[in-house]
This record gives structure tokens, sequence and C-alpha cells, in this order.
């Protein structure tokens, strides 16, 4: 089928690892772009030997976490640290719009690849840096991980009850979801600018920096007010009931969120209008927040009786917001809304086989995304070579047998 | 860098941040409020702690760079005016229960009729389609069926929401690149495009860790571990208490560890902490069928020595020694921080009605070219109306007024 996609004919060139870089490519890729990933058989990039793998035997072709990172990219295993390979990347710099790379801040300078470099081979080429602190500044060092820009920004600060210390939410780094979206658009930002003023631009893109944003009445509040907003977990100030309950079953929690008195109203009748909620010290809200813990045990006792489905459906049929704290196996398995929008994709990749992959949460009318597997190690080295560098296959075995191509 | 381009926001709280990024970015976005303003104006923090539909920090944190109209669009005169607007238009953000625009006329089928250009984002808790397509979803109920609040919170206590608005705002971020990206491919095709952004799928994409992979190929459910990460088949802490506050470390192994756990071992000699840990040699060290017993006696120092010292001094030596440790910052260290302070983050913006300037979080990246970020303080209510009314659309004075006194602006 031809396909017309927002990025059809721009190229991208990236040198990323694990999944703030890599995650930022995938855009491109998934809306039209021709993505080039630069990698090394010798040295695999971080997400190609994270588990899980397939039949838990790891490989760089084996890793499922890979293909999360890097759908429809073309991988080429090229030795930039070499001089004819390093001539070839500035070859591939000239023939891209885009250059995209998340090694540590400042690799890439050292290398003579900074900004002047790539811009004398390309005038306009737009050089998207992503990191966890920025490219510049004192604390660019530190590096780190996922969690040292949700600790840095402020989030982890937030991620927790009044009474108890922080929590994290295990594996998932949640800035690395959310800095590649802001890359991604800076570097589209970047496009169009180019398309109308002819110029590129350098994008030193962190994670740090658009996260704070996330907390912005809080931070707004130790400005002008001098105060450091509490941390409210599952409770909000301007709602109640507002909280997970606990459920019938092991570990069972739904969530209920009660704004309004139409809300109230409706929350009532689902539990029969029970005499306690009668009383006037749940009558309004400003009652209902000075008599919250009173106010949740009366909940609690109601919900352990049902499932978190049960009263998700009793509750949303009387217009009142609830819902299920769902598990990885609820999502996968059972959500009826995962399944009928088909968030989860049934994608085939030659050696991890079927498995299923999560489309981007927008769906876009007219040019859906067209999302296809990561790539094998060094797959489309024959390709780059010959017909966007335009070798010879005798060119191409020499590159090979030179160890440029690795 | 997106100047030139105009955006009318009709969204309420759950979806403000998406035009509050695009106008950040330079486009024209205008506020359309009901007549009296949006209701999430008297949602908290205030001023000086005021409750006053001007003064509503909430409104200001992510309304920052728009102008405002108010408008009754509910009303057939302001659907009329609303389709004018329409026609100048790049951009409508909505967040309405599905169906509600389409009912009063002003769908994308209607709209994309006047102007066919037009990109129109539609954000809803659940999307508009499928069985779960009218149930009303807020910031709770939303991490709740993203499935990351099944992981936050201590083990045997009530899960725990991530920061208040986080659902809102990482939607809001979504849906301002999925408008780009239609955006980018009108400015080539000339064609606008519907787009439907799920504020539940924004959520499950958050949680790329766990679904699908974890449970596709582990059959495994994370659930909640407080401060401590799970993996490996043994706990390993994450959030370390310092004496006044949280940091965050995670040990490591492999190659990946073995420079960092080698100068925090030195660390710990120097403070006389080191004990047995000295015959661990972190270049075999690794997590391959490591003992809880192990990470315990490899934590238990680690801990005495961090609580020690305070966040600021932990980071300080942490920078000095190549070790990956950063201060779990409040809201106040984020203004002390070393990194925001050099890159001159903190943007200085006026508030001529309350007679201050204050520091708003600035750049959301740095480009050689542009400043892409906070502009101009959010819209009082109604206040750009004769730019709009009278120099954009000419409507008279006796227009306006006629419109005021039905309630239409």
């Amino acid at each position: 089928m031809d396909r017309r996609l927002p990025f059809q004919g721009v190229k991208v060139l990236e040198w990323t690892q694990a999944i703030n870089g890599p995650w930022t490519g995938a855009y491109f890729a998934d809306f039209g772009a021709e993505v080039i990933k630069i990698e090394s058989t010798k040295f695999p990039e971080m997400a190609r030997t994270s588990s899980p793998f397939k039949d838990n035997i790891p490989g760089p072709d084996r890793s499922i976490t890979f293909n999360t990172f890097n759908t429809g990219k073309k991988s080429f295993t090229l030795n930039i640290r070499q001089p004819r390979g390093r001539e070839i990347f500035l070859k591939l710099v000239a023939w891209a719009d885009i250059v995209l790379q998340n090694q540590r801040p400042g690799l890439m300078k050292q290398m003579s690849f900074g900004y002047e470099e790539l811009k004398k081979v390309k005038e306009d080429i737009i050089f998207l840096e992503v990191s966890i602190m920025g490219q510049e500044g004192p604390l660019v060092g530190v590096g780190g991980w996922g969690s040292n820009s949700m600790a840095q920004s402020g989030q982890f600060y937030y991620y927790r009850f009044p009474d108890d210390g922080p929590s994290s939410p295990g594996f998932t780094a949640v800035p690395d979801a959310i800095g590649p979206i802001f890359a991604a658009m800076a570097g589209i930002a970047a496009l169009d600018y180019r398309r109308r003023t002819g110029k590129g631009q350098h994008l030193d893109v962190s994670q740090l920096e658009p996260l704070v944003h996330f907390l912005g009445p809080a931070v707004l509040n130790y400005v002008v007010n001098g105060s450091i907003q509490p941390p409210v977990g599952s409770r909000d100030p301007h709602a109640a009931p507002h909280n997970a309950f606990r459920c019938q079953g092991n570990d069972q929690w739904c969530v209920i969120s009660v704004f309004t008195d139409e809300e109230w109203r409706g929350f009532c009748r689902v539990l029969g209008d029970p005499e306690w909620t009668k009383s006037p010290g749940f009558a309004t809200l400003t009652a209902r927040k000075k008599n919250e813990s009173e106010l949740e045990e009366h909940v609690n006792r109601w919900t352990a009786q049902h499932t978190p489905r049960e009263v998700m459906s009793l509750m949303q049929a009387a217009g009142v917001p609830a819902g299920a704290v769902q598990n990885a196996e609820d999502i996968v398995d059972f959500d009826p809304q995962v399944k009928a929008r088909e968030l989860l994709l049934k994608m085939h990749h030659p050696v991890v086989g079927d498995y299923l992959h999560t489309r981007w949460p927008f769906i876009l009318s007219k040019t859906p995304a067209d999302i296809r597997t990561g790539p094998l190690i060094g797959a489309d080295n024959h390709y780059v070579c010959t017909e966007i560098l335009g070798m010879s296959d005798e060119e191409f075995v020499e590159l090979i047998n030179r160890d440029v191509i690795i | 860098m997106l100047s030139g381009l105009r955006a009318l926001d009709l969204t309420n709280e759950s979806g403000f941040f998406c035009g509050k990024i695009l106008a950040e970015f330079g486009v024209d976005v205008i506020k359309v409020e009901p007549p009296g303003g949006d209701t999430a104006r008297h949602h908290g923090p205030f001023y000086k702690d005021t409750p006053d539909p001007e003064k509503s920090l909430y409104w200001f944190a992510f309304n920052d760079s728009k102008r405002g109209i108010t408008l009754n669009i509910e009303a057939p005169e302001g659907q009329d005016i609303f389709k004018k607007l329409v026609k100048k238009a790049d951009f409508v953000l909505e967040s309405f229960p599905p169906g509600h625009l389409d009912r009063l006329g002003l769908g994308y089928r209607q709209l994309s009729a006047i102007n066919p250009g037009l990109i129109m984002t539609a954000i809803t808790p659940f999307g508009q389609t499928g069985p779960y397509k009218d149930y009303q979803g807020t910031d709770l109920i939303i991490m709740a069926m993203g499935g990351v609040m099944s992981l936050t919170g201590k083990p045997d206590g009530i899960p725990c929401r991530l920061s208040p608005d986080h659902a809102y705002c990482l939607g809001g971020t979504n849906a301002a690149l999925a408008t780009m990206i239609a955006y980018y491919y009108r400015s080539w095709s000339g064609e606008g495009q519907y787009i439907d952004v799920a504020l539940s799928e924004c959520a499950v994409r958050e949680n790329y860790n766990e679904v699908p992979i974890s449970w596709e190929f582990r059959r495994y459910n994370a659930g909640r571990h407080g401060d401590i990460m799970f993996r490996y088949g043994v706990n390993t802490r994450t959030i370390w208490p310092c004496q006044d506050g949280y940091v965050t470390w995670t040990l490591f192994g492999g190659t990946i560890g073995a420079s960092e756990n080698k100068q925090l071992s030195k660390w710990l000699d120097e403070e006389g902490l080191l004990g047995d840990l000295k015959d661990i040699d972190w270049d075999q060290f690794g997590f391959d069928g490591i003992t809880q017993e192990k990470i315990n006696r490899i934590e238990k120092p680690v801990m005495e020595l961090l609580k020690r010292y305070t966040k600021k001094e932990i980071e300080g030596e942490s920078l000095e020694r190549g070790l990956r440790i950063s201060a779990v910052n409040d809201v106040r260290d984020l203004f002390e921080n070393i990194q925001l302070k050099f890159r001159e983050y903190w943007e200085d913006i006026e508030h001529p009605e309350l007679g201050i300037t204050a520091h708003y979080p600035g750049h959301l990246f740095i480009s050689n070219e542009t400043k892409v970020g906070p502009r101009f303080r959010a819209p009082l209510i109604g206040e750009h109306n004769r730019e709009i009314y009278a120099d954009e659309l000419g409507l008279d004075r006796d227009a306006m007024a006629g419109l005021k006194q039905k309630g239409v602006i």
C-alpha cells in the first residue's frame, strides 16, 4: 500500500543507546523518516544487551527491549573511531537532515564531531543532542539514569504520601518516557524552522528541564508564597473521596475521584445512600476534606465487597470517575479498551518471533504511524554503502575486510 | 520556533499543557474560556493564598504564553464567532467528552469544511472510541488505569499516584507532539487532520517497562516496592535517607558499575565504613546468582555513610568522586540547583497586576537559534477580547456590548 507519512523524505542519522536517544529517533522512523542507526557488533548498544531475551538467551538480536525503542530503523555497523569510518560517518552527516545522539555528553565533541565540525560538512544540519542533565553544566558529569532526573527535577519528592518517604516506580524511569517527546518536538520544530529560514541549528535537550514544568504550580507556590507544597499521594486538595481503595481479592485496588457535588450524589447513590453519607460531616467538600480519614474508612468498607472492575462500572454508570489500579497483566490480558483500540500491536521479528508492542498513544486520522520491528544488527550495511553512499560491491567488501564495518 | 501559527485552545485542565507547550514554541495560542472564566481558575495554590480567579498559580503555571478570550460556544452566536476564528486558525485543541463538539456543530467534520488545513487535537481520558470512551477520567483514574500506580507506593501501603497532574502533563506533552507531527505533514501536503489522544494510553506508554514486555515475556507483575527496586531476583535500594532528606543511587554490577563501585569503596574506606567490602573485586562483581544477603552487606555501610551528610554535601562528593548519586530535590532545592543556574534556566515573567516578577520554569531545551520557553504570563479573564473581536473580526462597540449582555462573551 502506498502510504503518505509526515516525515517521508526526512533523513535522520543517529548514534544512540539505551532509551532516551533511541526513543526520540523512533518517532521519526514510525512517521516516515529514513533513520539510520550507527551501531557496533563489538560493543552493541545497551538496549541490545538488556533482558528479556528470546528464550532467555542473550544476543544482540534477541533483546525484546531493543525493539521497543528502535522500530522502523536501519542498522549500520560502522567503526567511526577509525579514519575511513570517520570519513563515511561525515558523508552520512552530509546526507542527513538531523543528526541525533545521546552518548555521554562531550564525547562527540572530543571525537571532533561537535556541532561546528558537523556544520562544516553540512551548513544547515540539525544537531539534536539528548541527555539526562544537558550537554553543559556542573552536574553533567553525574549523568546517570532516569532515577537521577526523577530526583533532580523534583519528581521523586512527590511520589509519596505525606507520612512516607518517596517511592520509585520500579524499573520504569518516567523521564525516559517523557524526555524523548520533547526531543522529538525540538527536532520537528527545527525542521520546520529550516524550511522557512534555511537555517539548521544545535539542540541541547535534557530530561531535567522540561520535567520541572510538570511541577509548575508547586514551583510557583514556592516562588511567590515561599511555601513548599506538601506531597499528597493519591489524595487531592480539591476532591474527596479521592484515593485508591482496597477491593475484594489479593492486593486488589480501585480508585475513586469525587470532585463535584453531583459526583458526590452519584457516589452516595451507588452505595445505596447509607446513613453515614447523610451526616453533616460529609455533606460538603470542605467537610469531607476535614473528615477524610473517616470518610475513607467508610469507602474502604464498601469497596472491600467488590472487585475493582465492579467498582469502576458501578461508579462510571453513575457518572463518578472511578477505575481499577491495573497491573501489567490487567492491561495486556484484560483491558477491553486496550483491546478495542488495538493499543498493543502484534509484531513479528525474524529472531524474536511474535511479540506485542505498544503503539503511540495518539491516532492521526490521515497519517497513522507505520510501525515496523527493529533492525537486526548490521542489517542495512550493504544498503547504506551501495544505495546511499554509492559504493561498489567491491568497496563494500573491502570495508568489511578492513574492519571499518564491524 | 513555530511563530506565525495559531491555536484555539478549548481544553480544560486535562489538556492545558498541550497549548502551553505549543505557546512556548511560539504558536499564538488563544485560550477560549466560558464567560466568567475557566473553572480551573478556582484551583489552588493561590498568590498569597488568597482564592481569586485571577490569582490561581495553577492557572498561571499551565497557561503561560497564551492569550485569552471568553466565548460561550454553547450559544448559536458564540458558535458563529468560533467558526470565524477557525478560518484563520491552524490548530483547535479540545478536551470535551467524545461527540460533544459534533453536537454543537463544531466537530472536525464541520470545522474542516470551513478550513481544510485545520488540525484538530482531541484529548480525552480513554479516547474517542471503545467501550470506555464515555467513562470519566481524572489524573488519578488515568494513572491507575495506565499501570504506573501499581508500581508506586509501599508494599503494604496504598498505591500512590505520581506527582499531581502528572497524567495531564504527560497527555498534554504527547498531544503537542502529535499536533506537530500533523503540522509537519500539512506543511508539504496542505492537508489537515484529526488527532485522537487518549490520556490512558499515554500512561500505558509511560509504563513501557512492564507493558507489554514484562508481562508477555516474564509473566510477572512488578508490584509496589517503595524505595526499593526489585530486579534480578533481589531487592536493591534506590532512595536513601540522608541528613536532611533523600538521595537516589542504585547499585549496578558489571562494567556499568565497576568504576563507580570502586570510587564508592574508597569513600567508605575514608569514613572507616568499608569493613569486609574491601574483599570484593568490583571488576568481577555482577548480579548473576547474587544473594540478598550479599546486597544487604554492601548496602548497609552505604546507608550509614549517606546518613552522615546533607543532600548538598552528597551531591558535591558525588560529583568529585564520579558517583551517580543525585539529591531528591524539593522545590526550594530546585532554585539552588547548580545545573539549572548554570544553564540560566529560570525565566522572569512579569505580573504587572500583582506588581511582581516571578521565576518560572524556563526553556524546554537550549537552541542556538531561538528561545523555546515561557514568554509571558497567562491571560486574565477575557483579556484579549478586544484585540480579537474588535481589531480582528471587526465587531463594533455595540455588537460587543450586545454579545456581552447575552452572555456570549
